[in-house]
């Protein structure tokens, strides 16, 4: 099946080693919650304020390595055999960022995450197609924060070690106008990267639509 | 509005309390729990956790169980099926055993360190039409039997498979523990005395199709919501479980009295069982069967969703209520907990998955017209 998005508004962060999140406080104030959030979850805060048209529906998010900071704190904690920290455990689920979104944003719906590896941004438009014949408007996500000291050890192919995409999309019978395929820019996330092409041409097109195959 | 009816025509899992479905639900009815007791996870103190007792390799494990509901069905291979897979950790125990003996990363495989790693593995051994991951903590295996029955609802897919599947780590072990949440005892969920939950693993493969097998049960309905409440706790008064239910139950177009078995999320934790109490009250009364079957699994994480559809698959076809053990004085009074395994005739059971960042998902199924 072969299903038509309409890509209503989309925004995208890339850092080759973080981004710099200037407005985090302006858009969370309260700084004790702002202390909780991971990094994602302050990528993810300022996408869904970047992008217009989504009001508070469902979000589908996608990352190949989740919350890999707290992951690898967690893990350093094990190895020195010192106690966990539960905010570290509890931030460290692949649902952190998006459930920081539902709790800041009081949004009660449908909030899922994915991850499959290079495939991930892809899985994250074939769901979001799939949802989407419901008709409403979704907002899709993906993310990769790997500032992690010696990432180096096992990434050889990542430039951008922080980054996220944000996508308010629709279903539409029109003709798709944006072919789906990897962003051109080297040292993409792979896991991003057909989400970041989308975000980095849609906004030259009057109207953009990619067509999904399912 | 669904196109197609989705039948679970086959299945198997593998945990603590069981190699097989047909075992472990015979545990639960016979009360008999897989939990045991162990010091070695946490230095100077004893906890109770679901480790499957026989030793197995991941690789193993998941193509063996994948195998027999292959041989179940009418299948002659996976060509034509989705894979859709469930897990909060992935290959996380695989990263633990490297990373501690090496202290390094070099070594670690990032294709068998994600959640992606179990469809990785699968794909050496079996080929799918596709493959997709959901990760939602302890939802995530509920969140691919919810996509597993949109994709055949839709009218995309015919068949798809649907793997839950997470393995003891220390990663969760300690963390869980680092939340003061874990028992050293086999768990007591709705127990007025109840002290925390036992972390476990496990294995649960379902086959989703569009068209019927004999004696298979439907899957009519998912429900999805959000607490919006806080990462680790639920919403105290259950308003986001109730949602879940609800949503569950008006995709099925089906009333909350006409249902005949609940299987509780039911963790054995105080705010877990509390908040979910509240919700199955509000929405049910005191009118119908509920029980946790962590007692006997142990909570399984990403694969509990999945394992927990087994067992309300195999309550309906085998038209016997799983029995709550452990649960001695109920704090809520008002539910009508099942003490013992009980033939009561029932159309519909409903399976409640809650989870971190107030995640929920409840599954409806029923015996075909």
């Amino acid at each position: 099946m072969n299903v038509k998005l309409e890509i209503l508004s989309s925004a995208y962060l890339l850092g080759e080693k973080s981004i710099e999140l200037l407005r985090i406080k302006e858009l969370v104030p309260h700084m004790m919650t702002r202390r909780r959030l991971t990094k994602a979850a302050k990528i993810c805060v300022e996408l869904l304020n970047s992008v217009e048209q989504f009001e508070g529906g469902r979000i589908l998010c996608g990352s190949a390595f989740g919350e890999l900071e707290t992951t690898a704190t967690i893990l350093n904690a094990i190895s020195d055999e010192q106690p966990l920290s539960p905010t570290d455990f509890q931030n460290s689920v692949y649902n952190t960022a998006v459930s920081y979104l539902s709790i800041l944003y009081h949004n009660h719906n449908e909030i899922l995450t994915l991850s499959c590896g290079d495939k991930t941004a892809l899985s994250v438009l074939k769901a979001g197609a799939l949802k989407a014949l419901d008709g409403d408007i979704l907002l899709l996500l993906c993310f990769e924060t790997l500032n992690i000291p010696n990432i180096e050890q096992v990434n050889h192919c990542v430039n951008y070690l922080e980054s996220g995409v944000a996508l308010v999309v629709k279903v539409t019978e029109a003709k798709a106008t944006l072919s789906l395929q990897k962003s051109s820019l080297a040292g993409v996330p792979p896991s991003i990267s057909e989400m970041v092409h989308i975000a980095q041409h849609a906004p030259t097109l009057e109207r953009a639509i990619v067509e999904v195959n399912l | 509005m669904p196109q197609n009816s989705v039948f679970v025509n086959a299945f198997e899992s593998v945990c603590c309390a069981g190699e097989s479905s047909e075992a472990l639900f015979e545990a639960i009815c016979t009360q008999k729990s897989g939990i045991k007791t162990f010091s070695e996870f946490i230095q100077n103190k004893q906890i109770a956790l679901g480790k499957i007792e026989k030793s197995f390799s991941i690789e193993a494990l998941l193509e063996l169980t994948c195998k027999k509901v292959l041989a179940q069905s009418t299948l002659e291979n996976f060509e034509s099926t989705l894979l859709i897979v469930g897990s909060s950790v992935g290959g996380m125990q695989t990263t633990e055993g490297i990373f501690l003996r090496d202290h390094h990363y070099k070594n670690i495989d990032p294709k068998l360190h994600a959640i992606d790693a179990i469809a990785h593995i699968l794909s050496q051994h079996f080929t799918f039409s596709d493959d997709i991951s959901f990760s939602t903590a302890c939802t995530s295996s509920a969140n691919a039997l919810g996509y597993g029955y949109e994709m055949i609802a839709k009218g995309v897919y015919e068949n798809v498979l649907v793997v839950g599947f997470d393995t003891l780590s220390l990663t969760t072990i300690r963390g869980f523990d680092a939340l003061g949440v874990l028992s050293s005892h086999p768990c007591q969920p709705f127990d007025v005395s109840r002290d925390g939950m036992n972390v476990a693993e496990g294995i649960a493969v379902l086959l989703l199709q569009n068209k019927p097998s004999k004696g298979c049960i439907e899957l009519l309905g998912v429900g999805y919501s959000s607490d919006a409440h806080h990462m680790a706790h639920p919403s105290p008064d259950g308003s986001g479980a109730l949602c879940a239910m609800q949503k569950a139950l008006n995709c099925a177009h089906v009333q909350p009295s006409e249902v005949g078995y609940i299987n509780a999320h039911g963790t054995g934790t105080i705010a877990n069982d509390a908040s979910e109490a509240s919700a199955i009250e509000a929405l049910f009364g005191s009118d119908v069967p509920v029980s946790s079957t962590k007692s006997i699994t142990g909570h399984t994480l990403g694969a509990a969703g999945a394992l927990e559809a087994i067992i309300c698959v195999m309550a309906l076809q085998k038209q016997i209520l799983p029995p709550n053990t452990n649960l001695f004085e109920p704090e809520n009074k008002t539910l009508s907990f099942t003490h013992v395994a009980k033939t009561d005739p029932f159309r519909y059971a409903l399976s409640n998955s809650l989870a971190f960042g107030g995640n929920n998902t409840a599954l409806l199924f029923g015996r075909p017209q």
